[in-house]
């Protein structure tokens, strides 16, 4: 798995390319946490280059999305481009109802 | 169909789990499983073999998965069979919550959700316990037998 930041004014485009499963969730995880911390709340995870997208995934994900939306934060956590598979995840745990999902980048990070 | 059936044994560690999805897909494939359903299995596999290492073995660095697979035929079906074996802590099924809709990140479930996959992604999910073992027993349908 491969992460990459693209770090724009008020958003973090997060890029995420490969297998996202029990082993490679945890540096996901790490790095949403690192931008958490950085206080950067509003984050975008674009999913178009992950070919496996596990539970263990998913809870980096909502991890992270919990955090976001404290009202203290006042950020969210959206999705960009997911894959066939990832959104194919994404439905099956119910999280296409939760978080926002958009299909082109630019919309994404406009979203906010 | 002929596939002979096989069984690897490793530690219970996250490291392990892709060899162990690995053994299982390369002969899902043979068995005729492809695209949608050999990802269905591989899901339902890696599932598993995270639940026996988190909760099985509670993440202790310890104990063994062994997993097989083989062909199984019942009512004139086939079906691809994967068995995974622990000796870690009975696990009761049962007492896992199914995940609920949700309105919002708040009632979002995050407990359960392998085994939600597990139950999706395959045809028949079976748990056995035995005195000090768990047998977990997966079916995915490959085709009708020919009459």
């Amino acid at each position: 798995m491969d992460v990459t930041i693209r770090e724009f004014k008020n958003v973090d485009l997060v890029e995420v390319s490969g297998r996202v499963d029990s082993s490679t969730a945890p540096r996901l995880d790490q790095v949403l946490k690192g931008l958490v911390d950085k206080g950067r709340s509003r984050i975008v995870l674009d999913l178009h280059a992950v070919d496996y997208l596990s539970s263990a995934g998913l809870r980096a994900i909502i991890s992270c999305l919990r955090e976001v939306q404290k009202p203290v934060l006042g950020g969210d956590l959206r999705i960009s481009r997911p894959s066939e598979r990832a959104m194919e995840v994404l439905e099956l745990a119910g999280l296409d109802t939760v978080l926002k999902i958009y299909h082109d980048e630019v919309g994404a990070v406009g979203s906010f | 169909m002929r596939l002979k059936e096989q069984r690897l044994v490793l530690p219970a560690r996250y490291e392990s789990i892709r060899r162990l999805c690995d053994f299982v897909i390369g002969a899902a494939e043979e068995a005729g499983l492809e695209g949608e359903a050999l990802f269905q299995v591989e899901l339902a596999v890696d599932e598993a073999c995270t639940n026996i290492v988190e909760h099985a073995y509670g993440r202790r660095d310890e104990g063994e998965i062994q997993v097989g697979y083989g062909i199984h035929r019942e009512d004139g079906e086939l079906y691809f069979v994967v068995r995974l074996v622990d000796t870690g802590d009975p696990f009761d099924p049962t007492a896992v919550r199914q995940p609920q809709a949700c309105n919002g990140v708040e009632e979002l479930q995050v407990g359960g959700l392998g085994m939600h996959f597990m139950r999706e992604m395959m045809d028949r999910v079976e748990f056995h316990f035995h005195d000090g073992w768990n047998e977990l027993i997966m079916y995915k349908r490959l085709a009708r037998e020919a009459s």
